[in-house]
């Protein structure tokens, strides 16, 4: 039977059996239509209203067994098993009117030999599907809830583990990362102070580390390697260094020597250098997992220039960032008030998204194109690249928790970046939205002014 | 005496940097490769076989973009050029089924996760150049000062 018979099933049944007006009751919101566990001889129809009924479960506490709305009926159990016993109260939810037959009710038929039951039976079948249909609906729901609070449990406590770790971790990191900032000043004052090509070739190792790959280093190599007739370990040393143009190499019998003695101090310098790089990255790290724990801090501390926190991200990265291309549009834009920690904490990981869908790809001329500006309400910052883009089915769920297309491992691949992100990103009143195809994925941040 | 090649592949340049300086104190007896992906030190395994170099040991780092460690590992082992160069994988994070495959088809002969320590990673480096120099069949008198003594004893009583 479909909708449309049961429709006019009903209807046949409501003109037969249930217009007459002295077989209607008005209850008012509140009101008990039948109460469990006593006699009922009627079979209710609701004609307007709802009303709720709820039973005694197993543990005596009362839980609700079905809803019943206009066109349902009301006593099915009790009228039609003959029990004549109600298996639930029954209570009006606000006012309501209600048409009723008893036991006692005459046949109507109008095909002979019917009877009352094989009468009312496909409509009151058809009426209890629904009501199960109904039911499954909420089981269905609930579940669905419990999923998600089961999901939300689950990373408060990941951020709660989270967050006494990062504690630790962060101790050790701050000790790591002020010792080597202090040895960097100290050592180059102490040991090298009148030494003007010693302090030369450590601050050139400190200040950018080993700028040329490991490819780069070895063709440079070779070529110093026959152009000095050097050997193969002094022209790697050489080549590692990058010497600029400016400075004057000596005489060819020195030459070695003073490689290996430049090379001594720039590596001393280069090692802070990593050592200062490492440290910062492992306590962006651990700041981007303890931001779970409760979510964002909330602490707006001051006037953030976004400009200083996009390029304290890409400081961040300059090492994955080497080998790819970074554009930057930054128009004049006014401070805005934020935790710029945050700020920098949701900066670097679209763009660390970026590099390594870049990376994973091998993507030709990798890119990645930062720009933004000011508009009446809010500041607009866009985070392009150029990469293979996020499958069309794989856009709606980015920002869940636990989702993650880097199964590889190529990054801690928690799924949890663009879930901090967009955590941080509203609780500033923001939004992030992402629009991609292949060769282009935009992520846009709109925040408020 | 011939140097030996040690080849070095790490995705990140600070930890090549890490390495060379622990690993420095060979010098004397190995030159090293220093290679930033899996693809460039395919590169260099093919000048080492044009130049008939002796590759004794690879580390390798595991979690690199592109071809990660372990699958270049497996890609060498299969390599006919070079049957003798011992393998060892250098982790930042391995799951047990990625050391499983390591091990069954990579055959890698060591594993250490890092963080490491200089004096562990010397010692496993010796003994890997022992094993390469003693089962090449080298004359070993000539790298004696490097060799992991142990190792060498095992090799000479057999």
């Amino acid at each position: 039977m479909n909708k449309k018979q049961n429709e006019e099933g009903l209807k046949r049944l409501v003109a037969t059996y249930f217009s007459d007006p002295a077989k209607r009751l008005k209850l008012e919101k509140g009101d008990v239509l039948l109460e469990e566990g006593a006699v009922n001889d009627r079979l209710y129809l609701v004609l307007q209203g709802s009303f709720i009924a709820n039973n005694e479960n197993i543990e005596d506490e009362q839980q609700q067994l079905f809803l019943a709305t206009k066109d349902m009926f009301i006593g099915v159990i009790s009228f039609f098993s003959r029990s004549s016993i109600c298996v639930a109260t029954i209570v009006a939810k606000e006012d309501c009117e209600v048409a009723f037959i008893d036991h006692n009710q005459r046949n109507k038929a109008e095909k002979e030999g019917l009877s009352l039951i094989e009468q009312f039976m496909p409509v009151v079948v058809f009426d209890l599907f629904q009501r199960q249909q109904r039911e499954q609906q909420i089981i269905f729901e609930k579940e669905h809830t419990l999923e998600k609070l089961y999901q939300a449990k689950k990373l408060a406590s990941l951020g709660q583990m989270a967050a006494g770790i990062a504690h630790e971790l962060n101790n050790a990191i701050a000790v790591v990362s002020r010792n080597a900032s202090w040895l960097n000043e100290h050592v180059g004052e102490m040991f090298l102070q009148e030494n003007e090509e010693a302090i030369r070739f450590f601050q050139m190792g400190s200040e950018t580390g080993q700028s040329l790959s490991s490819r780069e280093i070895r063709v440079q190599a070779k070529a110093l390697q026959n152009k000095y007739d050097l050997d193969e370990d002094a022209a790697r040393k050489l080549a590692e260094i990058n010497v600029p143009s400016t400075i004057k190499l000596p005489p060819l019998e020195q030459l070695n020597d003073f490689i290996n003695r430049s090379h001594r101090y720039w590596e001393l310098g280069a090692s802070f250098h990593d050592l200062n790089i490492a440290a910062k990255h492992a306590s962006h790290v651990v700041g981007s997992v303890k931001a779970l724990a409760a979510g964002s801090s909330g602490i707006h501390n001051g006037h953030v220039s976004i400009q200083e926190s996009i390029d304290e991200a890409l400081t961040l990265l300059s090492s994955p960032l080497r080998t790819i291309s970074v554009r930057l549009k930054i128009r004049e834009l006014p401070d805005i008030l934020a935790n710029k920690g945050e700020l920098v904490q949701v900066w670097t990981n679209l763009i660390k998204n970026a590099i390594d869908s870049l990376k994973q790809s091998g993507t030709e001329s990798p890119e990645v194109y930062i720009s933004a500006k000011p508009r009446a309400t809010y500041v607009s910052i866009r985070f392009q690249d150029n990469g293979p883009g996020i499958a069309k089915e794989e856009q709606g769920k980015i920002f869940q928790p636990n989702f993650t297309t880097k199964e590889k491992g190529l990054d801690f691949g928690l799924g949890l970046g663009l879930t901090i992100c967009e955590r941080i990103i509203g609780n500033y009143g923001g939004e992030i939205s992402v629009k991609s195809r292949p060769g282009k994925t935009v992520f846009k941040i709109k925040l408020p002014l | 005496m011939e140097k030996l090649t040690i080849l070095c592949i790490d995705d990140q340049r600070d930890v090549l940097a890490a390495l060379r300086k622990d690993l420095e104190s060979l010098n004397e007896f190995c030159r090293f490769e220093f290679c930033e992906s899996a693809d460039e030190a395919e590169e260099v395994l093919d000048e080492l076989d044009a130049e008939v170099i002796p590759l004794a040991v690879i580390v390798c780092d595991h979690i690199m973009p592109g071809k990660n460690g372990v699958e270049f590992l497996i890609e060498f082992n299969g390599d006919a050029r070079f049957e003798h160069t011992r393998k060892f994988l250098l982790t930042g994070m391995a799951t047990h089924d990625d050391t499983i495959t390591a091990i069954n088809q990579a055959q890698i002969n060591h594993y250490i996760e890092k963080p490491w320590e200089k004096e562990q990673i010397l010692e496993v480096v010796k003994i890997l150049i022992t094993e390469f120099v003693m089962s090449v069949g080298m004359e070993y008198q000539s790298y004696l000062s490097i060799l992991h003594q142990q190792t060498l004893y095992k090799y000479l009583r057999t």
